[in-house]
């Protein structure tokens, strides 16, 4: 208990907790992000309703249910091509109805397949000796994928369920902090205290067991946490998926030979990877008591654990060292890695399951470390203390020694803020942060493509260029046609010569006609606003894309432009929010201000570290986010006139695209250096780090979110 | 030469220095006063980080406000409570303050091994100052004021929490240093500058009561004044009788 409060029952614990929550929530929305990349629908959870009319159509049927999909599709398809627009619908049919009722047509043909294929492969001469590992391997694998017959796959919304199971990150930040807690587990400054433990009427056996169950708690208690948290945000984005569905419904999981259904699935692949999870930390620990210095054996477990990982990473699945990846640490933490692909291993000659060999050797793991870490934990540190571990830190002393030796003026601040005060690491959580906030992967959105967009993979430029005068003219002549069409069809309705249904058809088709013509005049007004415009400057209005200005620095309620502000304050807070204060909460206020330069050199220094912590937010958040909407709204039109912009057309200067987006960017980047002389002022007139975080925060953020909401 | 002239501070209604006024030659001075008696003030009106409400500073004759960095870079500073960036190593604490200081490369690079040397700490310098022990911490802020060679060095409390051995190292190289720097070393314990000290300073509800050599302080006629009529037999005896409340405080 008392390890427990010693351990958990600091404020660092609790912020942990809460910065792997939004560092988790940010992993996850990336990541389904990039997965709808490719439906371009992640946000619309109602997707999983399109799914609905044909989620009753069992396996037996999905062929013929998905040829109704895919005619059904064609027909939005034309509609689309007479001027309709992409619609949900026909993402969801396009991307999810029509693969995985394919999929699941061809469930029943893959097993047969396999089937056939070991009876084909026991005749050739090769695969047919029995005693082979080849011949065992068929035999096997036939067998495995047997009892799959007896599966009736179902239509399911399978995104969430995939994103669960093939996420590792709730696994990988669960090891981060637990590796910093299990630092702060075994921490016991001084040897005194050491000697103290000793004595204790309890002794040490009992400290090391209750230190492992802490560590294993906590383990297991965040691991939960962040998997609970990722499995929220996926039902809220993306809906549910039907758990009680056999695993097999979900497309990348039809090579799962466990009779299970999804939730059970879940459940098993969570169970192996906190057992993974334990695993590793459990390795880190005993590599690190086994070091006379704490830092040296952080350093060897860590250096350690990175080659196992880049091992696992490098090691292709088809190599012939795939035992060595399937019986590597870092296996059971990916472990869809081996239910996503059937494999068997060659265990002296006999196949092994690859995910059975990951996952019993994990659990075999557990309790040999568990006693293997409360043995070595009873024992005085650095039983390995040697002379190579002196030589090594005593090398890097020197290392670290001659680099400070080397620094000045402000580099010292640098050193001082983002190295000692790993400040960097914000920096770096940021760029990470920002990378999932805003994809970087987008394609081109089909669901963008409105008219507009359509007419403009024809022709945009200049609106007085010929190309774009005569593109129009073809665009309304085809409307004109049209509108003839409809008139002449009007006629015959009145006179009685086609039916009402028809009429009805014609109305329909002529929707899309109407809706053409209201975006020409548009077209056609800017093109009159051009010849004004020509005539008071000399330059002409452009026919331009303007979603990506709109996003960019059109409302200020849009979350693109209130993530990046918010983001960047906040890291700017953190990265340099205490620099000041610091001074003052160790009393060097009093030393510094008595040097040669005094505190106006100390003040010079610290605005060198805020110009580059506001520069490097600055190109993270604001370039990230400009990345992502570029890639999905392509602009290439930059030495057009701003005013070419309907939003923009009152703007009183004549300059270019390129150039108003850049001046806000730089407006925005002075706004950010404004920001950070707010923050270093606040920090110099504050007693305590915690006093200048908490004003700052409590002053800026709400600043900053009422300004982009107002 | 560092002269103080009528030199006043005020903290709200309550005056924490009082009308006073002093030549300082290169010498090494023991500043003497219970506490709250104005010694921290004095020292940090001298280092510059206290605006006196009167009076004036001067070195060779000029004023020390309008000296700016000029006057700054004369000064070593060790205030009574030791202040560090915990994350640093020993050598890092020095050579940050030492590029605060403006000294080149070159000078640090000679200087911090010489001073770690000065206070025992050389094998101590890689360790984080986190790990330092109080008497380590205390070695280490002494080295800092030290960098630079300073030529007022102004020492609030140096040796305390050191222990008897440290503290007379750290006297004599004080010594040393004072042939060619003024040492104004503030103190509540006498056996550290009975045999070191050029003048002492006595300095009671901010202000200064007596001064001069330790060897003729008890001497002299002030001193008999306040013993009521005989001479103290010695320092320590001349600072009971100045200090009766110090003397309680130290008993209990």
């Amino acid at each position: 208990m008392n390890e427990g409060k010693r351990v958990c029952g600091n404020r660092r614990f609790l912020i942990l907790i809460l910065a792997l929550l939004v560092v988790n929530a940010a992993f996850t929305v990336g990541a389904l992000r990039d997965h709808a990349g490719k439906t371009a629908s992640w946000s619309e959870a109602t997707a999983w309703e399109w799914l609905s009319a044909y989620r009753e159509v069992t396996a037996d049927y999905a062929g013929k249910t998905a040829a109704q999909a895919e005619e059904e599709f064609s027909n939005l398809q034309e509609q689309m091509l007479a001027g309709g627009a992409y619609s949900l619908r026909m993402n969801v049919l396009q991307n999810r109805t029509i693969p995985q009722l394919r999929a699941a047509e061809g469930f029943y043909d893959g097993l047969l397949a396999i089937q056939e294929q070991a009876e084909r492969l026991s005749q050739i001469s090769l695969f047919s000796k029995p005693g082979t590992f080849s011949y065992r391997n068929i035999i096997r694998t036939a067998v495995d994928f047997a009892p799959l017959r007896s599966v009736t796959p179902r239509l399911v919304n399978e995104i969430p369920a995939l994103e669960l199971s093939e996420s590792a990150v709730p696994f990988l930040l669960a090891f981060l902090a637990c590796v910093w807690l299990l630092t702060q587990v075994i921490e016991e400054p001084g040897d005194p205290l050491r000697k103290l433990l000793y004595q204790t009427r309890r002794g040490r056996h009992r400290l090391s067991a209750r230190r492992l169950g802490l560590l294993a708690g906590i383990a297991a208690g965040g691991f939960c946490l962040l998997t609970a948290e990722s499995a929220l945000i996926l039902r809220l984005l993306a809906g549910q998926t039907d758990l009680s569905a056999p695993v097999q419904s979900i497309t990348a999981l039809q090579n799962v030979t466990l009779l299970v259904s999804v939730g059970e699935y879940l459940l098993l692949t969570a169970a192996i990877r906190l057992a993974g999870l334990l695993v590793l930390l459990l390795v880190f620990w005993l590599i690190q008591a086994a070091f006379s210095r704490e830092s040296a054996g952080t350093l060897a477990a860590g250096v350690f654990l990175g080659l196992e990982y880049v091992l696992y990473r490098y090691i292709p699945q088809t190599s012939g060292l795939v035992f060595l990846k399937a019986v590597n640490l870092w296996a059971p933490g990916f472990v869809h890695d081996w239910l996503e692909t059937y494999r068997n291993l060659n265990v002296f000659g006999f196949p092994a399951n690859a995910f059975a060999v990951t996952a019993i050797a994990a659990v075999c793991l557990l309790p040999l470390l568990s006693a293997g870490v409360i043995l070595l934990d009873v024992r005085a540190r650095g039983r390995l203390r040697n002379r190579t571990e002196s030589r090594l830190l005593q090398g890097l002393r020197r290392l670290r020694e001659r680099l400070v030796l080397s620094l000045k003026g402000v580099w010292w601040e640098f050193y001082r803020i983002y190295i000692l005060d790993r400040r960097l690491l914000i920096l770096v959580l940021l760029f990470i942060v920002c990378w999932h906030l805003f994809p970087q992967t987008y394609s081109p959105s089909p669901y963008a493509s409105d008219y507009v967009e359509f007419n403009l993979r024809q022709y945009s430029g200049p609106f007085d260029s010929e190309e774009v005068r005569q593109g129009m003219a073809r665009e309304q002549a085809a409307i004109d046609a049209e509108m003839d069409k409809y008139a002449g069809l009007c006629a015959r309705y009145e006179a009685g010569e086609i039916s009402r249904e028809e009429m009805e058809i014609a109305d329909r088709l002529m929707e899309s006609w109407y809706r053409r013509q209201t975006v020409m005049q548009q077209l056609s007004e800017r093109q009159w606003e051009s010849e004004a415009f020509r005539e008071r400057t000399g330059k002409a209005l452009w026919f331009v894309q303007e979603d990506l200005f709109r996003k960019l620095i059109g409302d200020r309620r849009e979350a693109l432009q209130r993530v990046p502000v918010l983001t960047a304050v906040l890291a700017m807070i953190l990265v340099f929010g205490h620099a000041a204060s610091s001074e003052r909460q160790s009393g060097m206020g009093a030393v510094a201000g008595a040097t040669r330069g005094g505190m106006p050199a100390l003040r010079r220094r610290r605005q060198g570290v805020m110009l580059f912590a506001a520069l490097v937010c600055w190109v993270t958040a604001y370039g990230l986010s400009f990345l992502s909407l570029w890639r999905m709204y392509p602009f290439s039109w930059w030495e057009a006139p701003v005013q070419s912009l309907t939003d923009w057309k009152t703007v009183r200067p004549v300059i270019s695209c390129g150039a108003y987006l850049g001046g806000v960017y730089l407006l925005r980047l002075a706004i950010l250096i404004v920001i950070g002389e707010i923050i270093l002022a606040i920090s110099a007139r504050s007693r305590t780090n915690r006093q200048a975080l908490l004003t700052e925060l409590i002053l800026l953020l709400p600043l900053t979110v009422l300004t982009f909401m107002v | 030469m560092l002269e103080l002239t009528h030199l006043t501070k005020q903290y709200g209604g309550l005056t924490a220095l009082s009308d006073f006024t002093y030549s300082f030659a290169p010498r090494f001075y023991a500043l003497l006063g219970e506490n709250g008696s104005g010694k921290s003030t004095l020292i940090e009106l001298i280092a510059g980080n206290l605006k006196p409400d009167g009076g004036t500073i001067r070195y060779d004759g000029r004023d020390t406000a309008r000296m700016g960095a000029d006057y700054r870079s004369l000064i070593g500073y060790m205030p009574q409570k030791a202040a560090f960036y915990e994350q640093m190593t020993g050598t890092a604490f020095l050579a940050y303050l030492a590029d605060l200081k403006g000294l080149s490369r070159a000078e640090y690079r000679q200087q911090i091994p010489e001073l770690l040397e000065t206070v025992h700490l050389s094998e101590e310098a890689g360790r984080r100052i986190r790990e330092y022990s109080g008497g380590m911490r205390q070695r280490l802020f002494l080295a800092q004021a030290l960098l630079g060679r300073p030529g007022i060095l102004l020492l609030d409390e140096p040796t305390a929490g050191m222990d008897p051995t440290d503290r007379r190292m750290i006297v004599d190289h004080l010594k040393d240093r004072s042939r060619e720097a003024i040492v104004l070393f503030s103190t509540h314990i006498l056996s550290d500058i009975e045999t070191a000290a050029d003048q002492v300073l006595f300095l009671k509800n901010g202000k200064l009561v007596l001064s001069g050599a330790p060897s003729a302080l008890p001497d002299s006629s002030e001193a008999a004044a306040v013993t009521g009529g005989g001479h103290p037999a010695s320092l320590e005896e001349l600072y009971r009788a100045f200090f009766p409340e110090e003397k309680r405080r130290r008993h209990e």
